[in-house]
């Protein structure tokens, strides 16, 4: 799923493995789900958004969803 | 006070080696111990290796995201197609076939072992099942992990 993590990341002056500890995953976690290779669970992408302070739909492209 | 995860997995592996040690030293000074008293303590300890083992990967899968779980769970599902390919190679590839031909002539051959060659060959073949079976279900799992980069 394509989404704006590594974009806002950079503007927060995070690395992944920032980003990581904040959600609790693993690094590889962020860079897969960074690189829409791994969809993140509901609770995950809630947490992710709530780390830059957004929501959901504005961190994930839902578009994507219904392809 | 409540461990930390550290802590726990320091206790687990602490716990872990000094079972396998004293199984070790059981087996190698088995004249040292009374015969009855020997017995109970090597079932005692396989017991406790077993528990510590599986809290120790209980606790350690507590612990994985939900892109570690999916891999572990991908590679569980198709960990059992390495045995069935390697059978396949073992019957049906004759440099395979032959190689294997000959393992197993030397395992059944003349031995000073109380177990008969056809239990003999038929354990090896269960531990080497089991071996290839865990070995690519991590294989599996680094692949699929390495494919989501």
């Amino acid at each position: 799923m394509n989404n704006r993590i590594r974009l806002l990341r950079a503007e927060k002056g995070w690395s992944q493995a920032e980003l990581a500890d904040k959600v609790g995953v693993s690094r590889n976690s962020i860079n897969s789900i960074e690189n829409g290779k791994f969809d993140p669970s509901l609770p995950l992408g809630f947490r992710i958004a709530h780390a830059f302070g957004l929501s959901v739909e504005e961190v994930f492209d839902k578009e994507d969803a219904f392809k | 006070m409540a461990l930390t995860f550290k802590q726990k997995r320091a206790l687990y592996d602490g716990g872990l080696i000094i079972l396998c040690l004293g199984l070790l030293v059981m087996v190698i000074w088995r004249e040292a111990f009374p015969p009855g008293l020997h017995t109970g303590l090597v079932i005692v300890a396989l017991i406790g290796i077993g528990i510590v083992n599986t809290l120790r990967e209980a606790h350690k899968e507590a612990q994985l995201d939900e892109m570690q779980l999916a891999a572990a769970s991908f590679g569980a599902r198709w960990a059992v197609t390495i045995p069935i390919t390697m059978m396949l190679l073992l019957n049906f590839f004759p440099p395979i076939r032959d190689t294997a031909i000959a393992f197993l002539e030397v395992l059944a051959g003349p031995s000073d072992s109380p177990f008969p060659p056809l239990l003999r060959v038929f354990v090896m073949g269960m531990v080497l099942a089991v071996i290839l079976q865990l070995a690519g279900k991590s294989l599996i799992a680094a692949i699929w992990t390495w494919r989501k980069r």
